[in-house]
């Protein structure tokens, strides 16, 4: 066996020029793979980054039902005790904050003309803590002193012509069907990811929400963990302190759809591009083996003449083969994580998404499980190549073999 | 006559080498498919997504007061066009299917005790969203042209409001020209467009209604529609010569429809990555072809050098033969595509909702000229490029040393 590894490794050295396109061509399958693979795995993680760090937060906890039908009764769905249910989810592993909100929707009217809204009274300080994927455009940041302060979404500000320092009227429906008028000051625009909330968001100070809405409560509690790594291990720890029959609990990966929807476009169009890389590899690889095995046909010959097995020739094909994919594969992990952390260091400017507004920079992730699949593709698509043309020369006749190529 | 004999001689040379020719033409071939399709079924789900968006959302070409795009909501009663009468413009246009106007609205909608805040539009259901591909109804039934006291919902406010057909409703809004104003009305169906911001908001009443609630004639936007999405330059072209530019203006569902144009351009960027990993691939596989049997025939280039060929023939005879396999393999190729188009079709696989849209669509693969011309000139371009070095390589030999090779 060693025996055999040595020869193999000896021919691989003495054609060079043939060797050197062989890895070539392995080397760049890999390398795109890596890349290709580290860059959609970046896009998800942004994605999913995005959401936790412009709204959703890592978890949440709302009545049982709120999600299904809160928005038609919101005023079953309150949670009454706050300052117990904080204490219960800052009892959870990894939590950094906990924040609650109270969601309504109503129409925001700047004296001409209403705009439909849809609103959350929210905690300030704590929301900004959250909210690094958040930016203000105009105005600044609104802090828990500002009890009639109001920040409005990029696109509430351009359909109404708001900006900060203006005021606005807030008009809802409260609890029983009365209606309740309040004057806003509006101290800030900001600006999240998604084009579709900000044309509709508008967040005020808890505390006059709740007197909006005269209620005392919240609709959601909100989770803002250390690490996304720990979401499912916070989710659960919650889920056995708190008593199921009354709160539900939600992931950020349930409460957002879009995530999922990108995920599953952005793993098919992986799947596409892993297929034809994999093809064209064992195509380019197995022209090269090929080649490389015809050439030397008058060489296999003179070896089975000398008594070598017919078994040891297909070994020692294969065995070359094999080698030249792992060396190739090997060099191509090795660059494609070189690359990888290269382009990441400088970052890949990238276009607004769909529907957003903000561009972003964008990396080359180095994902464990993505240098495997590169690995064995290169590694695979080198044996396979190999395999028939092996065959074929260890099966030739001795004499034909022989007089070929003289 | 010389030509002939050059392509006699290149397919004798290529088919000497039958297996490696053909890995070669096949290689070159699988790339071109591979192309090809993700080319043709980026293609289709624009075609698709962009009827749709037309249909369901903003129409071929809409016609405001000039501003009234960016600074109609916040003001929306300045910018009122004129009575349906006046449309006169839109009605002698050529291959115009129907036209409606629009008016906007934002205000209240209550059920029982329920209360949400929503985006309205009064369209004219006659003429108006009649297309295919326009709303789809998730349960009840469309506006009926005489439908004056029924309401469409859409999905997400339908969800919030917990509203199915049948049930009673009451439209309200506050509006500087109408005052407090209110309505009862029915559900008449709950739609999905393609967008779910949309959804999450829309409601749709008869125009006549809207009117009414607003206390204004007239409309925000004329909405038209025409027989074929490519005639959208050209008729907006015309309508801009019939209207007077300072009082109308003119724009085509292009200049609207901003995600469907921010889609195109990340689906762009992505195929451009196939393309690249395509064409180096082919690059490689065939430049070491083409290398390979340069190599093995030096004794051969030797003679037909000492015989008095000259350099450039011999250059011109590699790199034709690498321009065949380009042109075998890109033939290959497409065929291979055409099949896997047809079984695409017969398959009909359902691919699920793209991020933030609310429809899934089937699979399809659109071969247009462009990508398969595209295609063609991407195989017969790289193979030619693949082949240059080892051509010039090959004619650069010194005869004495090839001749000595032909053992």
């Amino acid at each position: 066996m060693i025996d055999l590894l040595k020869l193999a490794l000896r021919n691989i050295f003495r054609h060079r020029g043939r060797t050197g396109m062989t890895l070539a061509s392995v080397l760049f399958g890999v390398v795109a793979l890596i890349l290709a693979g580290g860059f959609i795995e970046d896009t998800i993680v942004e994605t999913g980054e995005a959401m936790i760090r412009s709204s959703t937060g890592h978890v949440q906890v709302a009545r049982k039902g709120y999600w299904e039908f809160g928005s038609q009764k919101p005023e079953q769905y309150l949670i009454e005790d706050v300052a117990t249910l904080r204490k219960q989810m800052e009892a959870a592993p990894d939590v950094e904050d906990v924040m609650f909100r109270i969601g309504f929707s109503g129409l925001l009217g700047n004296g001409r003309t209403d705009w439909s809204i849809v609103g959350e009274g929210v905690e300030p300080e704590r929301e900004a803590r959250l909210a690094s994927y958040i930016t203000v455009v105009a105005g600044r940041q609104m802090t828990d002193k500002d009890a009639f302060g109001m920040m409005i979404g990029a696109g509430v500000a351009k359909a109404l012509k708001l900006g900060a320092g203006d005021t606005a009227s807030l008009l809802v429906s409260t609890a029983g069907g009365a209606t309740n008028l309040l004057e806003f000051e509006i101290v800030g625009v900001f600006q999240t990811f998604s084009k579709d909330y900000d044309a509709r968001a508008v967040r005020i100070a808890l505390p006059a929400a709740q007197e909006l809405l005269a209620t005392p409560g919240a609709h959601l509690g909100v989770m803002l963990l250390k690490e996304t790594a720990a979401t499912d291990a916070a989710a659960s720890a919650l889920r056995a302190v708190l008593p199921g029959g009354d709160f539900a609990i939600k992931t950020w990966v349930d409460l957002n759809e879009f995530y999922n929807q990108t995920v599953t476009l952005y793993e098919q169009q992986f799947g596409f591009l892993t297929v034809i890389i994999m093809v064209m590899l064992l195509l380019s690889v197995s022209n090269t083996v090929n080649i490389g095995i015809f050439e030397r046909v008058s060489e296999f010959g003179t070896m089975m003449a000398i008594g070598n097995r017919s078994n040891r020739v297909f070994g020692l094909v294969v065995t070359e083969s094999l080698c030249l994919g792992i060396v190739g594969s090997l060099a191509g992990v090795v660059i494609g994580t070189l690359l990888a952390l290269g382009i990441s260091a400088v970052g890949i400017p990238m276009p607004p998404p769909p529907n957003a507004d903000q561009g972003y920079i964008s990396k080359v992730l180095v994902v464990p499980e993505v240098l495997l699949l590169a690995f064995s593709t290169g590694v695979m698509a080198a044996l396979l190549a190999s395999l028939l043309p092996a065959r074929k020369v260890s099966r030739m006749h001795i004499a034909d073999a022989l007089r070929q190529g003289v | 006559m010389r030509f002939l004999v050059l392509i006699n001689i290149i397919l004798r040379n290529l088919l000497r080498q039958r297996r490696r020719s053909l890995i070669a033409i096949f290689s070159v071939g699988f790339g071109i498919a591979a192309l090809v399709v993700a080319s043709g079924f980026i293609e289709w789900m624009f075609t698709d997504f962009r009827e749709a968006t037309i249909e369901s959302q903003y129409a071929h070409v809409q016609v405001t007061r000039p501003g009234y795009q960016e600074n109609g909501r916040a003001d929306p009663m300045r910018y009122l066009l004129p009575e349906d009468a006046q449309a006169g413009a839109l009605k002698g246009l050529e291959n115009t299917r129907s036209w409606g106007p629009r008016l906007n609205f934002t205000g209240l909608l209550s059920r029982g005790d329920t209360t949400v805040s929503f985006v309205g539009e009064g369209f004219n259901p006659a003429t108006d969203l009649t297309g295919d591909r326009s709303l789809r109804m998730v349960s009840g039934r469309k506006l009926g042209a005489t439908d004056q006291a029924q309401v469409m919902l859409g999905k997400g406010l339908a969800t919030q409001l917990g509203a199915k057909p049948g049930d009673a409703v009451v439209v309200l809004v506050d509006n500087p020209s109408s005052g407090l104003n209110a309505i009862d009305a029915t559900v008449a169906g709950v739609f999905e467009s393609v967008s779910k911001a949309y959804d999450d908001s829309a409601v749709l009443v008869h125009i006549e209604a809207a009117r009414k609630l607003l206390k204004v004639p007239g409309a925000h936007s004329w909405l038209v529609y025409l027989n074929d999405t490519d005639d959208t330059a050209a008729a907006a072209a015309d309508l801009r010569g019939r209207l007077d530019a300072k009082q109308y203006e003119v724009r085509t569902w292009d200049q609207l429809a901003e995600f469907y144009a921010r889609a195109v351009d990340l689906f762009r960027q992505q195929l451009d990555v196939v393309r690249f990993i395509v064409i180096a691939i082919i690059l490689l596989g065939i430049g070491n072809t083409m290398m390979m049997s340069v190599m093995e025939r030096t004794g051969e280039i030797g003679t037909l050098m000492a015989l008095g060929i000259r350099q450039s023939a011999v250059m011109r005879q590699f790199v034709a033969e690498g321009a065949l396999i380009g042109i075998l393999g890109g033939l290959g190729g497409l065929a291979l595509a055409f099949l896997i188009a047809l079984g695409v079709d017969a398959l009909q696989i359902e691919m699920p909702p793209p991020p933030s849209l609310t429809r899934g669509y089937i699979a399809k693969v659109l071969l247009t000229p462009g990508i398969v011309a595209e295609a063609l000139a991407i195989a017969v371009a790289t193979t030619v490029l693949a082949s240059l070095y080892p051509a010039w390589k090959a004619s650069r030999m010194v005869i004495v040393d090839a001749i000595r090779q032909n053992k």
